[in-house]
């Protein structure tokens, strides 16, 4: 990929989360100027910097929600829910945009509908007494309109008018006006170029907007040509083909009946919102207009009648056309049913009719044409308004142009140089790496710190087998600095690993937000500790574990307003999220002040889902039963809903967080709330492992399982139904061979004394003794998981190369106990 | 050279790009009699277009090419002559 797109996601994703924060912030202060302004900047810059790549789709919206942005600062909008749901969900349509463009390096077709649609919706927010001004403060032309006549269908030749014929036979026929705005040649755009390659291309009229005089100030490079064609591609691929230019162009269907005849309907341009100056335009004889209503008297009537009108004009994706011919239908019918009785009902139901079939507007707009007429040149107030709305949109210019209203159009990118200026600013303080690249160097080191364990052993070698002990000295004065120097790369590589908690908690607040909104629940998060660091692998993987218990806490933990309130509590519900570093771990507390965890209802639950027996229902205690929502298989909502309680549970949070070496508390109080603490250790990269002999091979157990190495004698062994068990400081601890584990041919061994060597580990909580051959020490090893066919394997947490260049299996004591 | 220019004739060959336009439009300006012909032309510039429809009638023949052809007969009114 190239650098500057590359550099573009990456300012990109800055962006969006800062702007998520931004809109957090100001839902919370909507006063805040300074978060408006940088908000503002944020999507200013975005855009600019969008502006370089070849996604004009994106460009697009950013821009829509920038003018909503302007609104908010220039505060003729204030900033409340609906707007924040808006902004946010259209960042997180950008943010999808983002990932396309990164996945792939464009953004495929399907997004411009959404993208369309967006913009829209966006647009519908601003304050309606600008919605014009902004229209034409952003678009340097209008928007071009479907022309209102098929008259310029009379000037095909011959011989395009069968090709086009004969394409309408095939498949579906489009239409387009395409009126490129008069400066684009100073953009590089070359129309007759575009029409050329225009895809599925049957037939084309070209024509002066303006006549040339003649006169020798005529401007040649002020683009003064309208195209109309005819194309048989399929309407989506010339959107994509015109992306550049979507408000120069209208695409509209063409139907073989209105080819075949030429017998089109034909429309007074007379006072239509028609923007596009038509040359042939030949005025048909216009129908004697049957007034249902006079629009001198019903300024109301009228002005909608011209609203749908207008409607009508706009252009609708497949999807809206239906919906939008409905609408405009009904409400049609409504005022007919009013003003203008049975028959014109009848009619215009015709008339719908008519273009569901031609899969058109047209007919219901020749109607309204015609059979409304009008005479809105002399209209009154109300129609005068809606006249000086389309005249503004037509001249291009809002009557009152803010300050940057008439922003120069090269300004996005300036913008984004500029933007691009700064972070190569940012960058000679700050690197930016691909994680590949640490990775890399992390995974040097390793072999590093694993090669320079070699040198032991050769300075043994040396003394034993060449018998020189001089050497053997100097190769371990060696070793020594080397072992330093080793030591400290691997820290260094370790802190950059490092990332703050903050990466993740970033997620949240956006999160408690949307799922305390759709709940109706009033929530207030609080962050602590967010600069507390970890390595990267575990911050990462600590993500969704995190938001699963937020979503456990919001939806099941904290009550409603009103049962709060009841309760004798604030109405608005708290959870804290809470990093801290303690020693080599970094704890991670999840408190909220909900309704707590009844032990009573889960000990039901468990009963009902088989998870306990009778026996262990009456026996268990309330804190033991509470623990039982880690059991898999446990969901304790009534209802499955959509935010948790989907069947994966606070299981699926232990796993994976027991996966990388983290573990789970909770603890919880009926109604004052719950707890869960999480731990986890600092950094992956290095485990610390206990060897272990065993038939002759040497296994590691990782350290933090270990709680000691006993020998125990023969005689203390007992076995009760089949499974040896020995006591140990004052309790029963259940003994394992490590051959039957691991399926090895020979029994552990017993030292001269008929004593056994036992590994007691702490297992699920659970204490166990790993009978073994004999101890090793203890090493530090780069563990690696298995891969390939061996991945299959249980009982392996990995493998390691040890020094001397053999390789060490990392058992993965868990699984084997729960095979055993 | 996509433009050539003597004294009675304009010469478009090749991509005439959108630079070309003002010395064309000038040139035609200039010599009323001067007369435009296309010696493989493969496209011109929208503005190319232009020029040569706001001093119609200065054509000997249309190009080769079949869209530029209908988009010269379209614009300046030039009836296809062979």
């Amino acid at each position: 990929m190239n650098p500057l797109l590359q550099q573009f996601i990456t300012d990109a994703n800055d962006i969006l989360e800062r702007m998520g924060q931004s809109l957090l912030a100001l839902e919370k202060r909507p006063d805040d100027e300074a978060v408006i302004d940088e908000l503002f900047r944020a999507v200013h810059t975005l855009k600019g910097n969008s502006g370089l790549f070849d996604i004009p789709i994106f460009t697009r919206v950013v821009h829509a929600a920038e003018d909503l942005l302007d609104k908010v600062r220039d505060k003729a909008l204030a900033i409340d829910n609906d707007l924040t749901d808006e902004l946010l969900d259209s960042m997180d349509f950008i943010q999808r945009m983002v990932e396309m463009v990164e996945a792939s390096g464009r953004i495929p077709e399907d997004f411009t509908d959404e993208a369309d649609r967006r913009i829209e919706r966006l647009k519908a927010l601003l304050p309606e007494d600008l919605t014009g001004e902004t229209e034409a403060e952003e678009e340097w032309t209008e928007r071009v309109l479907p022309p209102e006549n098929l008259a310029w269908l009379a000037r095909l030749s011959d011989a395009d008018r069968a090709a086009a014929s004969e394409a309408a036979g095939r498949g579906a026929l489009t239409a387009l006006r395409y009126v490129p705005e008069p400066e684009c040649f100073f953009k590089g755009e070359d129309p007759l170029l575009l029409l050329r390659n225009l895809p599925g291309r049957t037939g084309f009229v070209l024509e002066l907007l303006e006549p040339y005089g003649g006169a020798e100030d005529t401007d040649i490079y002020r683009c003064n040509i309208g195209i109309h064609a005819v194309s048989s591609a399929p309407i989506a691929e010339l959107r994509d083909y015109f992306r550049y230019v979507p408000e120069q162009v209208a695409l509209y269907p063409l139907t073989a009946e209105a080819l075949e005849t030429g017998e089109l309907p034909v429309f007074t341009a007379v006072n239509s919102p028609q923007t596009v100056p038509d040359a042939v335009g030949e005025a048909a004889p216009r129908p004697a207009a049957a007034w249902y209503f006079d629009p001198h008297r019903e300024p109301l009537a009228a002005e909608i009648v011209a609203t749908q009108r207008r409607l009508l004009d706009l252009p609708a994706s497949a999807d809206q056309w239906d919906g939008r011919l409905q609408a405009i239908g009904n409400t049609l019918a409504a005022l007919f049913a009013a003003h203008g009785g049975p028959e014109a009902v009848e009619e215009l139901k015709e008339t719908i009719a008519a273009c569901r079939r031609e899969e058109s507007f047209l007919p219901l707009a020749f109607l309204l044409e015609t059979r409304l007429g009008s005479e809105e040149e002399q209209a009154s107030p109300a129609e005068a308004d809606v006249a000086t709305a389309t005249a503004t949109t037509a001249n291009g210019t809002a009557p009152s142009d803010p300050p940057d209203g008439a922003r120069p159009a090269d300004d996005g990118i300036g913008d984004g140089l500029r933007g691009a200026a700064d972070s190569a600013d940012r960058a000679s303080r700050v690197l930016k790496v691909p994680q590949e690249k640490v990775d890399r160097l992390m995974d040097l080191i390793g072999e590093m710190v694993v090669a320079k364990n070699a040198l032991p052993y050769l300075a043994s070698k040396a003394e034993e087998v060449y018998g020189s002990r001089e050497l053997a000295r100097e190769i371990k004065a060696q070793f020594a600095v080397i072992n330093r120097i080793a030591e400290d790369m691997q820290d260094g590589i370790m802190q950059v690993r490092m990332l703050p908690m903050s990466s993740v908690f970033q997620r949240f607040p956006r999160l408690v937000r949307d799922v305390a909104r759709q709940l109706g629940k009033k929530v207030r998060l609080v962050l602590e500790g967010e600069d507390a660091e970890a390595d990267k692998h575990i911050v990462e993987s600590l993500g969704d574990p995190l938001i699963h218990i937020l979503r456990n806490s919001l939806d099941h933990g904290l009550e409603t307003p009103d049962v709060r309130v009841a309760a004798g509590k604030p109405e608005e519900g708290r959870i804290l999220v809470r990093a801290s570093q303690e020693g080599d771990r970094v704890l991670i507390e999840i408190e909220d002040d909900g309704k707590g965890i009844d032990p009573a209802v889960i000990k039901r639950k468990a009963f009902e889902k088989g998870l306990i027996d009778e026996a262990r229902l009456e026996s268990i205690s309330d804190t033991e039963a509470i623990q039982l929502v880690f059991a898999p298989g446990f969901s304790t909502a009534e209802t499955v809903s959509s935010l948790s309680g989907r069947g994966v549970g606070m299981d699926v949070v232990k796993t994976s967080l027991e996966k990388i070496g983290g573990q789970v508390r909770l603890t919880s109080e009926r109604g004052r709330g719950t707890r869960i603490v999480l731990t986890l250790p600092l950094s992956v990269a290095v485990s610390n492992v206990l060897m272990v002999r065993m038939n002759g091979q040497r296994y590691g157990v990782p350290m933090d399982m270990v709680v000691e190495t006993v020998r125990v004698p023969r005689s203390e062994i007992h076995v009760i139904k089949d499974r040896r068990v020995a006591v140990l400081r004052g309790r029963i601890v259940p003994l394992f061979g490590a051959d039957e584990l691991l399926s090895l041919p020979e029994p552990p061994i017993a030292n001269g004394e008929g004593e056994y060597a036992v590994l007691v580990a702490r297992v699920d909580g659970a204490t166990v003794g790993l009978i073994v051959d004999g101890f090793a020490q203890t090493t530090d090893v780069i563990l690696k998981p298995l891969e390939g066919p061996l991945a299959a394997l249980a009982g392996f947490a990995g493998s390691a190369l040890l020094g001397d260049g053999s390789v060490l299996l990392v058992l993965d004591l868990k699984e084997l106990m729960h095979a055993a | 050279m996509p433009l050539k220019l003597t004294k009675k004739k304009a010469e478009l060959s090749g991509d005439v790009l959108v630079d070309d336009a003002e010395t064309l439009f000038h040139w035609l300006a200039a010599h009323a009699g001067g007369t435009v012909v296309f010696d493989r032309l493969t496209h011109m510039h929208t503005a190319v277009l232009q020029a040569l429809a706001a001093r119609p009638g200065r054509l000997k023949a249309l190009p080769d090419d079949p869209f530029l052809a209908d988009c010269l007969r379209q614009l300046t009114s030039q009836k296809q002559e062979n």
